[in-house]
């Protein structure tokens, strides 16, 4: 037990770190280059790239201004999940005891606090929110995990440093371990965790708007047979939401993915969405995804606007046209 | 006051120049897949017929009213359909809904594209050697056919006129023509 304890605290931490380092590194190669294979923003200025890199951090869109208040809260929570481990005073007393020396100003200990209880107070609606709306929700179990596992390093630190749990002795010697644990994992998280992009059944129509607006290419499709398929690469998203921010049918969504046999898809791509195409009447060419062309149909007869030319594909549309124009002429 | 660009397709030759000139000067490369007018090849009854076309500049637009960004609007002074390149999605609703198959998704940019005339000087009129290509006003668009045909009549008499040639000339030897 004591050799467990004593690698948790000091290999671990060691592997846990260089994990993080090189992915991270890694990520952000893959974010350099596929950023500038996309011709849409090497096209842009260095300083409008910049602008609209910011306008990810602050995405004030319409899938946020929809829930307004479960937006601040998400917000807060990712925050305050980033600014109490690094700005907590204990923490930097131990940089500060380590070999490294190192020391940065630390926030008053009353605001952390009160910053914890947030996190525990999101956590603790998010998990209740998980279980009541569970058939709506589509609540898998790693959901919940995800949830327990993000309290755990907050809760055990909050009762480590205000010593409440110190009279029971099995808390008085594990609480450290489990502190330190449960943060291992959470840092791990920050790699190894990928946002996916959840195309809803329901309302996708396969426009295929959010392949072309993604800044990475984690999304891609083709119409190679009857179908088209969306896939989704989950080391390259950086999770920018601009599929969430261009789709027409306000279909996309970002949920974190937990899922152990992701962690090895490195490079592989995962079928996130299949439609299928609709056959021109004409020639008989694969040309448009079905659901867009009835979803045209039911804006046209809603519209009372006459568009008959909706069967054809492009190349059947231009060559008709000039044909009547011809007989026309004739 | 409303400029279109009118295609007479009977004349027309199919030497696709107008598709290479429009790519290069709006794409900055000649590749007639993303040139903005289309030079159709199509065949019928054994006869071959090339079919250029490009956006007609519709008065009520089907591209325009199924938008779901509303980035297609009217340029104030050509009355060419633009599509804002900062609103488009590129959901291809426009391409779909158009009657000619004129607007398409560059799917190099992202974007919806569509003939917006050059801003008022098409370069596909100015390179087309068969004259199939017109840049006119929308008002003077029967007139201008009109125009064509009977100078088209003239040029028949003409022909007519003169006396039909007898003999072919001989092939010299060595030329591969």
């Amino acid at each position: 037990m004591g050799a467990i304890l004593y690698f948790i605290e000091t290999t671990l931490l060691w592997i846990v770190a260089v994990v993080l380092m090189t992915g991270l590194a890694w990520r952000l190669t893959i974010f350099v280059v596929a950023i500038r294979r996309k011709r849409q923003f090497t096209r842009q200025g260095s300083w409008q790239r910049l602008v609209s890199l910011t306008g990810i951090l602050a995405p004030f869109h319409r899938a946020i201004l929809a829930k307004p208040a479960y937006a601040a809260l998400r917000y807060t929570f990712h925050a305050c999940l980033f600014i109490i481990p690094i700005w907590f005073s204990g923490h930097i007393y131990l940089w500060e005891e380590s070999r490294f020396e190192w020391y940065w100003s630390p926030l008053p200990d009353i605001w952390v606090d009160w910053m914890t209880l947030a996190v525990l107070g999101a956590c603790a609606y998010l998990l209740v929110r998980r279980i009541v709306r569970a058939k709506r929700l589509k609540t898998r179990p790693s959901d919940i995990i995800l949830i327990v596992t993000a309290a755990l390093p907050f809760l055990s630190g909050y009762l480590l440093t205000h010593g409440q749990l110190s009279d029971i002795p099995f808390f008085d010697s594990y609480l450290w371990y489990l502190h330190v644990f449960s943060a291992e994992i959470m840092l791990l998280m920050i790699v190894l965790l990928f946002c996916r992009t959840h195309l809803s059944k329901e309302r996708c129509v396969g426009c295929a708007a959010c392949v072309e607006n993604c800044p990475t290419e984690t999304l891609e499709f083709n119409d190679r047979g009857p179908d088209r398929l969306f896939k989704y690469s989950h080391f390259q998203c950086i999770c920018c939401g601009n599929c969430v921010t261009v789709c027409p049918e306000q279909a996309a969504g970002l949920r974190h993915d937990l899922h152990p046999k992701h962690l090895f898809r490195i490079v592989s791509k995962t079928e996130i969405r299949r439609v299928e195409m609709k056959i021109c009447k004409g020639c008989g060419v694969r040309f448009a995804p079905m659901p867009q062309i009835d979803k045209l149909y039911r804006k046209a007869q809603s519209g009372k606007i006459e568009i008959d030319t909706l069967d054809f594909c492009r190349r059947c549309k231009n060559l008709r046209v000039g044909l009547q124009n011809q007989n026309q002429a004739k | 006051m409303n400029y279109v660009i009118i295609i007479d397709a009977d004349i027309c030759s199919g030497c696709q120049m107008c598709e290479v000139a429009c790519s290069l000067r709006n794409m900055g490369e000649c590749n007639p897949e993303r040139s903005r007018i289309r030079v159709v090849k199509s065949q019928q009854d054994g006869q071959l017929e090339f079919v250029p076309s490009t956006c007609m500049q519709c008065e009520t637009a089907m591209c325009e009213l199924v938008c779901p960004a509303n980035a297609i609007s009217r340029d104030p002074e050509t009355g060419a359909r633009i599509i804002s390149e900062k609103k488009c999605l590129g959901c291809s609703s426009c391409s779909y809904a158009c009657p000619f198959g004129a607007c398409f998704v560059d799917r190099r940019l992202g974007k919806s594209v569509v003939c917006m005339q050059c801003d008022g000087d098409p370069t596909c009129v100015k390179v087309c050697p068969s004259g199939a290509l017109t840049y006119s006003r929308a008002d003077q668009v029967n007139i201008t056919l009109k125009r064509g045909a009977a100078h088209r009549v003239m040029l028949a008499r003409e022909m007519m006129r003169e006396e039909p040639q007898t003999s072919i000339p001989p092939v010299e030897a060595g030329d591969n023509c």
